[in-house]
């Protein structure tokens, strides 16, 4: 596959080989379709998860498989109030040699390709802002040496959203270099027939290698060529711009909109899923699939509002529902008309 | 599947279109309120102007000059909305489902899509919107068209509206008399002098209470005038009638009597406020006396008395005299001048068989005309109305009477005397079924 140019044919070719590693996934994790297809894109978008569900939903699971079938190194943190931030980045050892002691740099777990850091809120804000570097930009510095992680990296980090005492939420700033957050639901009950059929308590699914690291990097760095017509540039501006304050009517709710790194992103997620269709532009559609993803944790919804049921995903909704891919309004008397 | 260059062209020309369609519902949006607006003003206007006699061209014009008019306004309103080519396109692959793919062949980066299959429409159409301002419109159109209106009465022209109506009246009078040869020159002058005198006071004084009065006054005089002029002319025709009438017998009591009622009632014309034609007064003069009016040639006649009764109608319209009054008058001149219908005067001679052709509102009650066209067996006494009137507060029962030929009523005599003149209907229904 030819990684400098994207044709139609080559995105056709990286849209099979994606839809290859979504079906290995799949045969391990039932009913997670979508999920699995959003962690797909994040990994195309070269972005950083965060999952937030209840224990025993398959987040852990999730990217245990992921790294698995793209044959990646993996290395997974559980955090705790009493991490340190040392235990993620690595610590300077005093090493002696030749009769001189010199501090030798031990890297921690950050240096991998994929890290699952498990129950993010658990650690205090200092070990949490430990990974800010790491995951924007993509190295580590300690005492002064800056050290560069290997590539791909990425960060899947899970949150429990219950048993709240003792945990420390995510800063903004933090939040911001995930990007995207995405929820786990329980499973349905079919679902549970499947899961209770194919696996047994103890035994370790064995998982089916469908790409290698290395393709999945090139596969990735096609997604960077994927074109953006000027009308998605302009929705995107829309869209994230609409989540400012007083911006939009759907905005009245807000106290904080998205960031510039959300439209950055918005951008990124909407070329992955244009890849993953085998497609060499992204469309609309593509954002207004992206965008619940992609601003839901970015944006502050006033607390009144918040108290009146106001969730993310309901002011998303209304905002796409609110802004238009043509700049131009339509009359009352006419409303968009789509053949499904 | 044609090249692609037709199929950018007629993909091109879908969104065109597509655009078009969204900007026409944008300028309705702007037009409609509007439109609604002009056509509630419009069927107040054409109610208004039906009234006034408008001709329907100018109504018509004046409608659609307005519409289009606040059309232009609507488009330039609805301008800065319109929606562009590019917006067309965006339109139609929203619609299509197309991913934006228009929008990147537009740019170049992959080939036009193929063309659908068949076309619909990119919208839906909410036509409560359009729909409702367009009924509302049209109904009070159709009200304003078919609602009955009195039309105003265009007789009297209002020529100056600015100065008192007394004024205006009295010169509609004058132009109408002057145009007609009615009165004297003269007592016209002499009207037109009074008017200008008024007429010469500060425009600024024409409403004063003083002023309004003086006017006011003017006008009754006047009309009180015209009233007497009027009723001297019905008085002097009716007599005309009469002298024609007896003009077999010149020397007869009734002509003598006629031929000096005549004079004087020529007289009257002549010396009032406003005497009559002097021209028409000569011809009349001419039939001073019975034997000349009997002896005139019948057209010359004819001419003289239509233009006597012609400008008798017109002054008597003038003066406002009342229709039934005029009636009366017309009825009590006729009878009066008829031989066997009272009055001191009243000459020999039998009675005619019939008070009059038509039914009369001249007294309080209805009296009913009654004819009998066999003369060779009507006698004196002959029935020749029946009346039937409210009874007054003393009389007993319905006051049905039976009015005789005058002096050919016997009161009988006898028991004749009680049943006929003192008992009520009902005891004279019992005396008479007694003696049956």
């Amino acid at each position: 596959m030819d990684n400098t140019t994207l044709t139609e044919q080559t995105a056709a070719e990286a849209s099979q080989a994606l839809k290859g590693l979504s079906a290995a996934v799949n045969e391990i994790l039932f009913g997670q379709e979508t999920l699995i297809e959003t962690v797909i894109l994040a990994l195309l978008a070269g972005g950083h998860l965060l999952l937030e569900g209840l224990p025993g939903l398959g987040k852990t699971e999730l990217v245990r498989t992921f790294s698995k079938t793209l044959d990646l190194d993996t290395k997974r943190v559980q955090f705790t109030p009493d991490l340190l931030p040392g235990d993620i980045t690595g610590n300077p050892m005093l090493q002696e040699k030749d009769g001189q002691r010199t501090f030798v740099f031990q890297e921690g777990p950050v240096f991998t390709n994929l890290l699952l850091a498990d129950e993010i809120n658990r650690a205090s804000p200092k070990t949490q802002s430990a990974l800010l570097e790491a995951m924007q930009e993509r190295r580590v510095t300690v005492m002064g040496t800056t050290y560069a992680l290997p590539f791909p990296f990425f960060v899947f980090a899970t949150q429990n959203p219950i048993e709240l005492e003792g945990t420390y939420p995510l800063p903004e700033a933090q939040l911001d270099r995930f990007l995207f957050k995405l929820n786990v639901y329980s499973a349905s009950k079919e679902t549970l027939e499947k899961i209770i059929t194919a696996r047994t308590l103890g035994q370790e699914p064995v998982v089916r290698k469908s790409m290698t690291g290395e393709q999945l990097a090139r596969i990735s760095q096609l997604t960077n060529k994927v074109f953006l017509p000027e009308i998605v540039k302009s929705y995107i501006a829309r869209l994230v711009h609409a989540t400012y304050p007083n911006e939009s009517t759907a905005a009245k709710v807000i106290k904080f909109g998205a960031s510039p790194r959300a439209a950055i992103g918005l951008a990124s997620a909407a070329r992955a899923r244009a890849l993953l269709e085998g497609r060499i532009h992204a469309s609309v559609d593509d954002v207004r699939m992206a965008a619940p993803h992609v601003l839901g944790h970015r944006i502050i919804i006033n607390y009144q509002d918040r108290m009146e049921g106001v969730t993310p995903e309901s002011f998303i909704a209304k905002l796409i529902a609110e802004i238009n891919p043509e700049e131009a309004e339509l009359p009352k008397s006419l409303s968009a008309a789509k053949i499904k | 599947m044609p090249p692609s260059t037709e199929t950018e062209q007629i993909w091109m020309r879908h969104a065109r279109w597509t655009a078009w369609g969204a900007n026409l519902f944008w300028w309705m949006q702007r037009y409609l309120p509007l439109f609604l607006a002009w056509n509630l003003i419009s069927a107040v206007g054409v109610i208004y102007a039906r009234q006034q006699r408008w001709p329907q061209d100018v109504i018509i014009w004046s409608y659609i000059g307005g519409a289009v008019v606040l059309a232009l306004i609507a488009l330039g309103l609805a301008w800065k909305r319109f929606l562009t080519q590019r917006d067309g396109l965006i339109r139609l692959e929203e619609h299509l489902g197309l991913k934006s793919a228009l929008s990147a062949a537009r740019e170049g980066i992959i080939a036009w899509p193929p063309l659908p299959a068949e076309r619909s429409a990119p919208f839906n159409f909410n036509w409560g919107p359009i729909a409702t301002p367009i009924s509302a419109s049209a109904i009070l159109l159709i009200v304003g068209c078919l609602i009955p209106v009195d039309k105003a009465d265009a007789k009297v022209a209002i020529t100056n509206p600015e100065q008192p109506i007394a004024w205006e009246e009295l010169e509609a009078w004058v132009e109408e008399l002057e145009e007609n040869d009615v009165v004297e020159e003269v007592a016209l002058e002499e009207l037109k002098e009074k008017l200008n005198e008024l007429r010469q006071q500060p425009a600024e004084q024409w409403f004063t209470q003083s002023s309004l009065e003086a006017g006011d006054n003017l006008r009754d005089q006047t009309q009180q005038d015209l009233q007497k002029l009027a009723q001297e002319m019905m008085n002097a025709s009716a007599m005309m009638d009469a002298m024609r009438q007896v003009g077999n017998e010149p020397f007869s009591e009734q002509a003598k009597a006629l031929d000096a009622e005549f004079a004087k009632s020529l007289q009257k014309m002549q010396l009032g406020t406003m005497p009559i034609d002097g021209e028409l007064m000569e011809m009349l003069k001419k039939m001073g006396d019975c034997q000349a009016c009997s002896g005139i040639d019948p057209s010359k006649y004819k001419l003289v008395k239509g233009k006597l009764d012609k400008n008798g109608k017109l002054v008597a319209m003038m003066a406002k005299l009342d229709p039934e009054d005029l009636e009366e008058m017309l009825l009590i001149a006729g009878q009066c001048m008829m031989p066997g219908n009272g009055g001191i005067d009243r000459g020999p001679g039998a009675a005619p068989l019939t008070a009059n052709a038509t039914e009369s509102r001249v007294k309080p009650g209805k009296l009913e005309a009654v004819s009998n066209d066999d003369l060779r067996n009507a006698s004196l006494g002959d029935t020749i109305a029946i009346q039937d009137r409210a009874p007054d507060e003393n009389e007993a029962g319905e006051a049905f009477t039976i009015t005789n030929t005058s002096g050919a009523a016997s009161l009988g005599e006898g028991g004749d005397v009680v049943w006929k003149n003192e008992l009520s209907p009902e005891e004279r229904q019992l005396l008479e079924n007694y003696f049956q």
